[in-house]
């Protein structure tokens, strides 16, 4: 790298290029040979890993300052101003029942579409993302009943949970206490 | 030469000795004094008459200068004032003129009268020859010019001086005449007078003090009576004295030789017991040798503990300071790691930032990635690179993290060493705090070695004194044995001597017996 504040050459501009070109060509391939899809980690309670597949997901920001909101169910934290709307924020420890690990406002916010929402789901941490083949998916353990585990899909490597936010957004609890404001419009 | 009141005072009178008319006009025949001599000396009346002080006061000069005539003089009772003038109307008669039984008289009472004071003839002839030396100048002087006058004139002042010593010696032999004239006594009164004294001698010489003689008159035989018989008188007081002395005497030497007795007794006690208290005294001073040894020794001791207690004042002086300096140091070291924990905090703030940094990169990193997913397969180059970037941002969290647990040991290790020091400060304090007791402590202690040090310098040094004044002692004892030694040897002398004198005493006493009062 020149360490003059001189623009880069033509030369040094060309060898940069290449560069970046044979690393893109080379993740490409990785992918291509593991023929995965990209999934975002995320961690609930102090442990737990979930994966939330990369075609439900917009974006990932920092903790917000959240807006109780009176009158709903519990495991909404609040809402909050997510360029100029308003985004509901689910807090996923009180949806899957799983201890809190860290206070509200320490917790990162990831924002998801479905069909007929979006939202942002209140997490403990985003570990980060993971190529994950369809095929390792192995069926989850039902032996909880309730209506919030039946949006895990299954398990990655024996501990990374799949989530499906379509599942999740048809819980009834979505659609109840006048929530339909929530939608967006 | 004395003046006319005096020669009147002593009762002199020339009428006994004075002879007749024609032995003196024979004495004037003999010399050759003639009427021209009595002229030749009327003519030199003038030139005497004007002379007569000058004469006068030469004559008495030389009369002053010698002290025999200056006391006959004073005891007459006169001055020399008074005499010049008496002595100038001698002088001046003569060359008056008149020389027959009148001037005769004169003169002779003149001599008479000296011979009385004492005046011997050497003085008063030689008077002449003063005359005679003082005159002829004059004359010489007035004359000079014709010599015969000048002897004619110097023989008649001659002849005058002649007759008038003539008739001084008259007086003198006339004198003598009269003391012998008192001295006539019979033959066998004297040897009748001299029978009886030498009986009484012997009686004298047997020791019969009892006698006197019968003396009466005044002549030498009865004087020499008187003085026989005052002399037996005192002979016999003496011996009356030398009995009763001798007495006495035998009576004190027996009081003598009984004193004498207990003092020679008193002075061998006093000898043993000299002796034995000079026998002490040297155990004494040996005694007292050994102590001033003890105490020399004490005193060096006391001066090393000195030297010590100084060397140990000054050590923890010394500790004190060097209790301070590590005070100061321990206090710069607090300083120092407060400094290191404020610094370790703020690389922990900016650690935090950097960690807050790294994790908005991953989350920036997820969100590229999910863009490219977005994106497709056009995005798969740009989900690579959101790949890398969520790497380095995890790396950089990951070492932030280890960083910050990095900083934690050092704020803990720091705290830690901040309580420490913090500790050591305090327990600088307290050892400065014991130093300073113990150095209260070894200063009391070096005052108090000090205080002992000169008590054991005074100890010796009275040791050393007293040392000295017991062989002072035994000197004085030594000199006491000595003076006791010879007292005891006098006193064996003095009753040897007293035991003499009793002899002797008693000898006497018996010889005195031989007498009778």
């Amino acid at each position: 790298m020149n360490e003059n504040t001189e623009p880069f050459s033509s030369d040094e501009w060309g060898v940069l290029q290449n560069r970046a070109r044979r690393l893109a060509v080379q993740g490409v391939a990785q992918e291509s040979a593991g023929r995965g899809d990209f999934y975002l980690l995320i961690q609930l309670g102090k442990s737990e890993q979930y994966a939330i597949a990369y075609s439900f997901l917009d974006e990932v920001i920092p903790p917000q300052r959240l807006m109780k909101v009176p009158g709903v169910h519990e495991c909404f934290a609040g809402a909050f101003n997510y360029r100029g709307l308003m985004m509901t924020a689910v807090d996923m420890r009180r949806y899957l029942g799983i201890p809190q690990s860290r206070p509200l406002d320490a917790c990162q916010l990831a924002i998801i579409h479905t069909q007929s929402l979006r939202i942002a789901l209140l997490v403990d941490d985003i570990i980060g993302n993971r190529e994950l083949h369809p095929d390792a998916l192995k069926p989850g353990l039902h032996e909880n009943d309730a209506a919030a585990f039946r949006c895990v899909k299954g398990l990655f490597q024996g501990n990374i949970a799949l989530l499906d936010p379509e599942i999740m957004v048809s819980d009834p609890i979505f659609h109840a206490h006048k929530v339909q404001w929530f939608q967006q419009s | 030469m004395l003046p006319g009141e005096y020669q009147a005072g002593f009762g002199a009178e020339p009428d006994g000795m004075y002879r007749d008319a024609g032995e003196y006009a024979q004495r004037k025949q003999f010399i050759g004094f003639s009427e021209e001599d009595a002229a030749s000396l009327r003519e030199l009346f003038p030139l005497i008459q004007v002379n007569a002080d000058d004469i006068v006061d030469a004559f008495y000069g030389n009369i002053q200068r010698h002290p025999e005539l200056v006391d006959i003089i004073r005891n007459v009772g006169t001055t020399v004032d008074r005499l010049k003038q008496t002595q100038k109307d001698y002088l001046i008669e003569l060359f008056a003129g008149n020389y027959g039984d009148a001037y005769v008289a004169r003169r002779l009472k003149i001599g008479m009268v000296h011979n009385k004071i004492g005046l011997t003839p050497r003085w008063y002839i030689g008077s002449y020859s003063i005359y005679t030396q003082l005159i002829t100048p004059l004359i010489f002087k007035k004359y000079w010019y014709n010599p015969v006058k000048v002897r004619r004139l110097i023989v008649a002042v001659n002849k005058i001086l002649s007759f008038d010593c003539e008739l001084a010696i008259d007086t003198y032999i006339q004198g003598m005449i009269d003391n012998l004239r008192g001295v006539s006594m019979s033959r066998d009164s004297i040897e009748s007078r001299v029978g009886l004294y030498r009986e009484f001698i012997e009686n004298v010489s047997t020791g019969d003090l009892s006698r006197r003689l019968e003396v009466s008159g005044g002549d030498e035989l009865s004087m020499l009576g008187k003085h026989l018989n005052s002399m037996t008188e005192k002979l016999a007081l003496m011996a009356r004295d030398v009995k009763e002395s001798s007495i006495a005497m035998v009576e004190a030497l027996g009081q003598v030789q009984r004193s004498i007795n207990t003092e020679s007794s008193g002075a061998a006690q006093q000898a043993a017991s000299v002796t034995e208290t000079t026998t002490t005294l040297e155990e004494i001073r040996a005694t007292s040798t050994q102590t001033l040894e003890k105490a020399s020794a004490l005193g060096q001791a006391a001066e090393r503990t000195r030297r010590e207690g100084e060397a140990g004042l000054t050590a923890v002086e010394q500790t004190f300071s060097g209790m301070l300096m590590i005070r100061e140091k321990v206090e710069g070291i607090a300083a120092n790691i407060l400094d290191l924990s404020e610094q370790t905090q703020q690389i922990g703030e900016i650690t935090s930032v950097v960690n807050s940094l790294a994790q908005q990169l991953k989350m920036l990193a997820l969100n590229a990635s999910i863009e490219a997913a977005k994106a497709g397969d056009a995005g798969k180059g740009f989900a690579v690179v959101a790949m890398e970037v969520k790497n380095l941002a995890e790396q950089s969290q990951s070492a932030t993290n280890q960083v910050h647990k990095i900083l934690n040991s050092i704020q803990k290790a720091t705290d830690k060493a901040v309580m420490v020091t913090e500790e050591g400060a305090k327990g600088v304090d307290q050892g400065m705090r014991t130093v300073e007791q113990a150095g209260n402590a070894v200063r009391s202690l070096s005052e108090i070695i000090q205080e002992t040090a000169i008590a054991s310098q005074q100890i010796v040094a009275a040791v050393r004194q007293e040392a000295a004044g017991i062989d002072q002692i035994a000197i004085a004892m030594e000199d006491i044995q000595k003076a006791t030694s010879q007292f005891v040897t006098s006193t064996q002398e003095t009753r040897k001597a007293a035991q003499n004198l009793n002899t002797i005493a008693i000898r006497l006493h018996d010889s005195s017996d031989v007498y009778k009062f």
